[in-house]
Parts: structure tokens; C-alpha cells; sequence
């Protein structure tokens, strides 16, 4: 099969993770953070380790401010619902995933929040516009993804950032579809909190991802065992435990260490010039083609990580998927979790087929799909 | 001779304090409270061969919150 969904889950992982969650489950597999025998603390070493190379690797304020979660949506969860009180309001793209979304709609069902969405536009200082425009006086918080996960746009994430401290908001990245592709830098992008998961751009496995802020005081959504303090009735203060009740993904951590180690020595700018290349040779041959329909005059490589969005005139994206499918190549088709950017980008009723390479792609796999779009949109 | 561990708290710290002496030049090794007390809970410890001021100053410059030492004894 051509597997060019990478930006649902990167296939195939390195034999660096794979050996990782291996020896998670050989030699780490004692608790760590609970007991002092020597199986527990080697394995606490391996997570100290994890966290301290993630922290590296997205420049962040210290190893203790990264702590892990099942996956990206558990962290954007944490990190919204703790920081948000009654009342605050929120600015959010047009280009937000579900995991932000969706938590966001259900404390405006409670009356506890409200929020703006701002547009985003090929053009940047429209998008910064759009940006400033959405603020209130109430303004708490900003959530914004890094990528759209649907058409690709690298949000100026520098520039909003900037915006949201002179109007006193915090400032928060979902990385889902940024981290191990662009560069994300939680102090130079002065983000204020950074949430990721462990299984796209960072080849980890699934079922891992993290949140690594700045040293806020979030709320919490999960209260437990946390291996300190154990006769404090309330959540411990201090972190990374305070966001991590409960035993550790060990086999997860390990395994997205041993991804953001794999990107880090294969070059983070060489995966993305590489998927760029095959996302520009894809974008200009669908072009080419009669009846499909891009989302983009030109390809721009500073405006566009490597994915896009296309539609075959006539047919329903998931029709296209599964045609797809039966021609061995594995892409995703429908609405991709983010309903504001079908609805800004009028793609409501057919969804779109979205096309995401890694790596491990090549030049012929592209070609091969080419034709076979070809075939489909005659 | 008295084996002082500095009480630290959840074993992230434990181990960033360890190689923050580490790398300062002291022989620092992690072990678990052998007292901890109710109200502190369990925790880690680091013992410091030839502990002295120093150390603590250096931890405390590097926002590693040290919540006292506790006595060692024959449990190193």
C-alpha cells in the first residue's frame, strides 16, 4: 500500500522507536516516580531522559514543565480547560481541529466562556488583522494550531504570539500537525503553552503525546496517584506530576523520545525540504489535471507545510478516498476533525481528499497517485 | 559520619538536582526518603558526598525547591 496519511499517524516508524518501545517492555518495565529500587529508578531515568531531550528539542523552560498525555486532544483539553475561569473569552483560527474546538464549545454551552475565530488568509496581514480584530477586553486566551491540518497553512505564529501578549492573553500552539515538521520554539515564539503528539511529525508511536508550557498554574482535569504527597487530599502543586496522575505510558515516552531523537539526527529542516518536494511535484501535476480542484493559486513553501486538500469535480472526497483505497493508496477523505476551515474554505459538502507524505515517500509513489487521480477525474 | 540527603521531592527533581551537582562537580547519588513524614509524603532524596553550602545554593539558583534533608544513616 502507499500510505500518504501521514498526517493521521506517520507509517512506517523507525527501527529507532520500534526498538525503544521494545525495550520498554524488556527492561523498563517497572513504575517509575513510585518506589526506590533500582527497576524503578532506571526506568524514572528513561522518562527524565525523554523529558528533558523533548524539552531540548522545542527550546522549552525546563524538563519539569513537559508533562505527558495519552495524545495531542488530552493535552489541549488539559491545558484549556486550566487555564479558563468564568467569563474569560477565547480567540481561536478558522483553521482549529476539534481537540480545540470541541472543549471550547462545550464551556460556552455552560455559559462559562465564549469565543471569536479569526481568519486566516494567504495574504498575512489580512490574517493579523483578522487576529487583532477578534480581541475583547475579556480576552484570556489564545489557541492556535501551527498547521491547518486540512490545507496545510503554517500559521505566523511569531507575529500572533506577539499580538496576544500586548492585548495580556495567553498564547497556546496545538503542534499536532507543526512539531517535527517546522520549527516550533516555545521561548523564541514566546508560546506560552505547546501541545503535541507523540505520533505524526515525530514518528512516536500512538497512544503518547505532551503538554510543555512555560511554568502556568492549570487546573487540572485528572486528580490522583501522582507518587509525592500522598496525604495531600488536593492535587499536588508541583509539576510534571500535577498533570500526570496515574501510571506513565512508559513504552509511549520512551518511544516518542526515540522519535524526536530520529528527527532531530535525520535534520528537521531535511524532513521538511524532502515532503515539500514531493507536496510541490504533487500539487503542480494535480493541477494539471482536468476536474480537480486545488485550494491554492501557486505552492508556496514558507506559507505551506507538506500536505494539501484537493477535490475530483463530481464526487464526494470520501468516494475519491475509497477509490483511492482500491488503487493501494491510503489518503484521508471527509471533513478531518476541523469544520470552521470546510466551512471558510466552502468545502462543507464534499469534504476533501487530503494528501500527506513523510519521508519515507518517493517521487514514483506521487506519480503513481497522479495517474490514478488522473483515471478517477476522466 | 553524618549522610545527609537534601529532600527534594517528586524524582524529576531528584534527578535534576542530581546532575546539576553532578555537573558541578559533586559526587550526588538519588535514593528514596527513608522518613518521609505525613505531611510531606514520599519522596527522593539526594545525598551529596562532602555536602555543603554550596550545594544548596546552587540548587536553590536553579528553582530545585528544597524542602529540608533527613538523615540517612545505614539506609545508603
Amino acid at each position: 500500500m502507499i500510505y500518504l496519511d501521514n498526517a493521521a499517524t506517520t507509517f512506517y516508524k523507525p527501527q529507532e522507536v520500534k526498538n525503544a518501545v521494545a525495550d520498554a517492555l524488556t527492561f523498563y518495565s517497572a513504575n517509575p516516580g513510585r518506589s526506590g529500587h533500582d527497576l524503578s529508578v532506571k526506568t524514572a531515568e528513561k522518562i527524565f531522559e525523554a523529558r528533558e531531550r523533548i524539552n531540548d528539542f522545542f527550546n522549552g523552560y525546563g524538563s519539569e514543565y513537559v508533562s505527558f498525555t495519552s495524545n495531542c486532544t488530552q493535552a489541549l483539553n488539559t491545558a484549556i480547560k486550566g487555564v479558563l475561569k468564568k467569563g474569560d473569552h477565547v480567540v481561536v483560527s478558522t483553521f482549529e481541529h476539534n481537540s480545540v474546538l470541541r472543549p471550547l464549545y462545550k464551556l460556552k454551552e455552560k455559559g462559562m466562556v465564549d469565543y471569536s475565530v479569526f481568519q486566516v488568509f494567504e495574504d498575512e496581514e489580512k490574517t493579523l488583522k483578522s487576529f487583532r480584530n477578534a480581541f475583547r477586553k475579556n480576552t484570556k486566551l489564545c489557541v492556535v494550531t501551527s498547521v491547518s491540518n486540512v490545507f496545510g497553512n503554517i500559521l505566523p505564529i511569531e507575529k500572533l504570539s506577539r499580538i496576544a501578549h500586548m492585548n495580556n492573553a495567553l498564547f497556546f500552539v496545538d503542534g499536532a500537525q507543526g512539531a517535527g515538521v517546522i520549527p516550533v520554539d516555545l521561548k523564541n515564539q514566546k508560546i506560552d503553552c505547546l501541545c503535541i503528539p507523540g505520533h505524526k511529525g515525530l514518528y512516536g508511536p500512538t497512544g503518547i503525546g505532551a503538554i510543555i508550557h512555560r511554568g502556568l498554574i492549570f487546573d487540572t482535569l485528572i486528580e490522583g496517584g501522582t507518587g509525592t504527597q500522598s496525604f495531600l487530599q488536593k492535587q499536588p502543586v508541583s509539576y510534571p506530576e500535577r498533570l500526570e496522575s496515574g501510571t506513565l505510558n512508559v513504552g509511549g515516552i520512551m518511544g516518542m523520545h526515540a522519535g524526536v531523537e530520529w528527527v532531530k539526527s535525520y535534520g528537521l529542516d531535511n524532513v521538511f525540504n524532502e515532503e515539500t518536494l514531493l507536496t510541490k511535484e504533487l500539487f503542480y501535476g494535480l493541477k494539471s489535471i482536468k476536474n480537480v480542484k486545488l485550494y491554492a493559486e501557486e505552492y508556496n513553501e514558507k506559507k505551506y507545510a507538506p500536505l494539501l486538500s484537493f477535490n475530483i469535480k463530481g464526487l464526494h472526497s470520501e468516494q475519491v478516498a475509497m477509490l483511492l483505497n482500491q488503487g493501494g493508496i491510503a489518503v484521508r477523505g471527509g471533513f478531518h476533525c476541523a469544520p470552521l476551515a470546510h466551512s471558510f474554505m466552502d468545502t462543507k459538502q464534499s469534504g476533501t481528499v487530503r494528501i500527506s507524505p513523510s519521508i519515507h515517500n518517493t517521487k514514483k509513489e506521487i506519480n503513481i497517485l497522479l495517474n490514478l487521480v488522473e483515471k478517477i477525474a476522466f | 559520619m553524618s549522610k545527609k540527603g537534601i529532600k527534594v521531592g517528586s524524582v524529576t527533581y531528584a534527578m535534576k538536582a542530581r546532575d546539576l551537582l553532578q555537573k558541578n562537580g559533586y559526587k550526588a547519588y538519588l535514593t528514596r526518603n527513608p522518613h518521609p513524614s505525613e505531611d510531606e509524603g514520599c519522596g527522593y532524596v539526594i545525598y551529596v558526598m562532602d555536602l555543603d553550602k554550596r550545594c544548596f545554593d546552587l540548587l536553590k539558583r536553579n528553582n530545585i525547591v528544597i524542602k529540608g534533608t533527613v538523615e540517612l544513616g545505614d539506609f545508603l
